[in-house]
């Protein structure tokens, strides 16, 4: 199960990996920020905790907390029930290198 | 002791100061961005119309010495070409600051003394005449101070002013460096300046196909329409389908299992070939933004995709519909 906020999608899992690190400070309620407008996907509960493994968050909801909610500028807010989430952006592709690479292996096939 | 004069006098000038700008609500939500790096033992002032009256005050810091420039970026750029030559981007930091027109608050309290009949230490004038200034670093060996922007071009979305101008830079300095913006998204100057009865193929497969930032990619289609883009990209439907979402945001794939007791909004999907050089024809995604009507984005998925649900399921990554979308 997912639910998606934009470009963001909190999707459900198992367990939080156990090498991923509390994200403290400024940055502890900020899921992802916009490049270019300064939005952000942000948490506004006191209990939901955001961890980082390199390039991935990770969100935990614990029970207590009822509910998260995740606010951002131009969306909705999201509400995410209690659990565990891995935070990850919707991916696109850049077509015109999607279509050099697919070229690439065609020729090395035909090597 | 509040009087009811003095009570009065002080809704005048509260009024004032919000009039002239007093004002905690950001121009840019979410810009209080924590410094990258540490500033720059050094001091310094910039500022191209120092009056001594700045001098006296920042003085008192112990700069060592002033530099003039007419914008914060030209001051950064000055700053970073001396103590970070093999870095320049390391000064790409936006706090701590002070902001020229905060200094107003103790003018507004002077003003209101004065009328009051009470002394006023002479150092309010400075405070006065700071309301000049615009955003201030001060730091151990420099202290940036910026003058205000020459222009600033707003609208008003929700409950937040976002830069926008449709003819020109939104945000200018009186050196000429600005930044154009749609709508609150930070553009390049040709997606502004370019007009619709302009656009090109070459400027598309340029400046929308080229472009990896959905919201800029959103504010070209906002401005040009997605049948523009269609027609010079020789666009061929291939799917389309209706989903809904009602007012809890949970998200429907058909119209036979909508819930009768609450408002329910249809989100139109389109799979789309575009034709984007004489070699490469590929798929593209067509949505409508969840939360905002009449915003469209239009995005490249897996070549191999042929209806809506392949679409998706390569953009989310899964095969199953988010629960909720916002």
């Amino acid at each position: 199960m997912h639910f998606q906020q934009g470009d963001v999608i909190f999707e459900r899992i198992e367990e939080i990996p156990s090498e991923a690190q509390q994200i403290h400070g400024d940055k502890s309620q900020e899921v992802m920020e916009g490049e270019l407008t300064g939005h952000r996907h942000a948490l506004t509960g006191m209990h939901s905790v955001l961890f980082q493994l390199a390039m991935e968050k990770f969100l935990l909801v614990p029970e207590k907390a009822e509910k998260e909610i995740v606010v951002h500028e131009e969306h909705r807010p999201t509400e995410l029930p209690p659990g565990k989430y891995a935070i990850r952006q919707v991916q696109t592709v850049d077509p015109i290198q999607a279509h050099k690479d697919e070229e690439e292996r065609k020729r090395a096939v035909r090597d | 002791m509040i009087t009811d004069v003095s009570e009065a006098l002080m809704t005048k000038w509260r009024d004032i100061g919000i009039k002239e700008g007093l004002t905690m609500n950001p121009v840019f939500p979410g810009v209080d961005l924590a410094p990258a790096v540490t500033p720059p033992e050094i001091a310094a002032h910039l500022r191209d119309i120092l009056d001594p009256v700045y001098k006296d005050v920042l003085q008192r810091e112990t700069p060592e010495e002033y530099i003039l420039a007419p914008s914060p970026q030209a001051a950064w750029d000055i700053i970073a070409q001396r103590e970070y030559p093999e870095d320049p981007k390391a000064l790409e930091f936006i706090w701590p600051d002070l902001d020229g027109h905060w200094f107003s608050h103790y003018y507004i309290w002077v003003d209101l003394y004065k009328e009051l009949g009470l002394d006023i230490l002479k150092l309010y004038d400075v405070y006065a005449r700071t309301r000049t200034l615009d955003i201030i670093y001060p730091m151990t060996k420099y202290c940036v101070v910026s003058d205000t922007p020459r222009n600033i071009k707003t609208i008003q979305k929700g409950e937040f002013k976002v830069l926008h101008c449709e003819d020109g830079m939104a945000l200018n300095y009186a050196d000429g460096w600005g930044l154009y913006s749609l709508n609150g998204v930070r553009v390049p100057e040709t997606v502004v300046l370019t007009k619709p009865e302009d656009l090109t193929k070459e400027w598309i497969q340029k400046n929308f196909l080229g472009q990896v930032n959905v919201d800029v990619c959103r504010e070209i289609i906002r401005k040009f329409s997605i049948e523009t883009i269609y027609k010079f990209l020789d666009a061929e439907v291939l799917d389309t389908v209706e989903m809904y979402i009602d007012s809890d945001q949970v998200l429907y794939e058909s119209a036979a299992s909508l819930p009768k007791d609450k408002e329910v909004k249809m989100l139109p999907y389109e799979l789309v070939m575009l034709r984007l050089s004489k070699e490469i024809v590929h798929p593209y995604l067509r949505m409508e933004n969840a939360s905002l009507p009449g915003v469209y984005h239009l995005e490249a998925v897996g070549r191999d995709c042929r209806t809506v649900r392949e679409a998706l399921t390569f953009r989310n990554g899964t095969s199953e519909l988010p629960k909720t979308l916002s």
